[in-house]
């Protein structure tokens, strides 16, 4: 496996404001963060073939960012033969930040504090797995 | 485990014929002398993701209707109202590392907490049955949808 | 599926890749929170690759409308694999193509010409939700 890059990989589920914080966590790690380490993966696409996410989540390490208790994202990746090095369950950082979110269309001031604190430890975890 | 059901659009609420139910949307599994307390499948539902417990410490007295714990998810803080009077004999500390199992596995391994009961025959005339929870829930998720609709 | 149902199974490509995407997300909310909140029903497409059987099962129990966002058609693919009975796409390209001033800034942002367009998606796909349960009394 090549460690030049990691796979970032959102659950964008659909439900809960925590999938739309999701989302935006995994723009900001790999549009502005760290734009040359990472590759960002969808999920859908995977699913329907199309496009080199299948490669490339068995070509690069993993890092999944679940919005809820199902962890779909991490679902996923395991059945498409990922490795899976870093998993963030984002209820678990609510708590930690003690940051919570608005509704799912429109996350608000603490929604995007959350995203930034988020995308920070992510980008850290990047770095770890690339060092 | 046979349970009653209610669906709701895509959500499948449980409700397990053996155990007895406040309104405050807590069971009681009553062995004898002692009651396993948890939430429901429709509290847990509503509550979403449940991102921390807080317990009562073991040796605790609580009364029936007494607050015995809470629960914070990314949408509320609510107490534990307990449906049983006693003094609490185990709380399950897994709920301190895993809060999600209340999501997952609410009438197993998301128990909160056991009980030895102490005044279980005035308890039980403010406990009701699996029927008429599964009401008194149909009532509180038809509020619910109807509230998330108004925005 | 001969027993009438009275909700729609919105499902929507929830890509990461494109802003069309991000368009059809929210779409998919307008319809269910603002324009059709008693008729349909909004699945989560993870969550149908993950397993979540609630999703599973309302897909293959009622009829189903699609918003994809582009060409590759994901969402379509993934419900039908799902066994998802489509009775309705709308492609938020074909949409755009419609309103070419509609661009959206940005898949993180979509901004005011990008949110208008998720909202006349949403139009559409209301519309398209009540042909659908109209046809299912017939």
């Amino acid at each position: 496996m090549s460690e030049k890059k990691v796979a970032i990989v959102a659950c964008t589920g659909m439900g809960k404001a925590l999938g739309t914080v999701a989302r935006q966590v995994a723009y900001k790690v790999v549009e502005e963060l760290r734009p040359e380490k990472t590759v960002l993966i969808c999920i859908p696409s995977m699913a329907a073939n199309v496009g080199e996410y299948k490669d490339q989540v068995k070509n690069y390490p993993s890092i999944i960012l679940d919005g809820c208790v199902e962890r779909c994202a991490t679902k996923v990746i395991s059945e498409n033969n990922g490795t899976i090095r870093g998993r963030v369950f984002l209820p678990q950082l609510v708590k930690k930040y003690g940051l919570k979110p608005g509704p799912r269309t429109d996350i608000g001031p603490e929604g995007e504090q959350l995203v930034a604190k988020i995308a920070e430890e992510v980008a850290d975890q990047v770095d770890s797995l690339l060092q | 485990m046979e349970s009653l059901e209610f669906k709701l659009d895509k959500w499948t609420f449980k409700v397990p014929k053996n155990l007895l139910y406040n309104e405050n949307d807590c069971w009681a599994k009553i062995d004898g002398k002692l009651a396993t307390v948890g939430i429901t499948d429709f509290l847990q539902n509503l509550m979403s993701d449940i991102v921390f417990v807080e317990l009562p410490k073991i040796g605790d007295k609580i009364e029936q209707f007494d607050e015995a714990g809470s629960l914070e998810s990314i949408k509320a803080t609510l107490d534990l109202i307990s449906p049983v009077s006693g003094v609490i004999e185990e709380v399950n500390n897994e709920l301190s590392n895993t809060p999600d199992l209340a999501n997952t596995d609410p009438y197993g391994k998301g128990w909160f907490l056991k009980v030895q009961l102490t005044d279980f025959e005035s308890d039980k005339e403010n406990l009701i049955g699996a029927d008429d929870y599964l009401e008194v829930m149909k009532k509180k998720a038809e509020k619910e949808q109807q509230r998330l609709k108004k925005g | 599926m001969s027993e009438k149902k009275n909700k729609v199974a919105v499902a929507v490509c929830t890509g990461m890749d494109q802003a069309l995407a991000t368009v059809a997300r929210y779409a998919g909310y307008h319809v269910l929170e603002k324009l059709r909140p008693d008729t349909t029903v909004l699945l989560c497409t993870p969550a149908l690759l993950g397993g979540v059987q609630e999703d599973i099962d309302f897909v293959k129990n009622n009829p189903a409308l699609i918003i994809d966002g582009c060409e590759e058609r994901c969402c379509e693919k993934i419900v039908k694999n799902s066994n998802g009975k489509i009775q309705g796409i709308i492609n938020v390209k074909d949409v755009l193509k419609g309103h070419s001033d509609l661009q959206p800034e940005s898949r993180v942002k979509l901004g005011p010409k990008g949110m208008k367009l998720a909202e006349i998606v949403g139009e559409i796909a209301a519309k398209r939700v009540d042909e659908i349960l109209e046809a299912g009394k017939a």
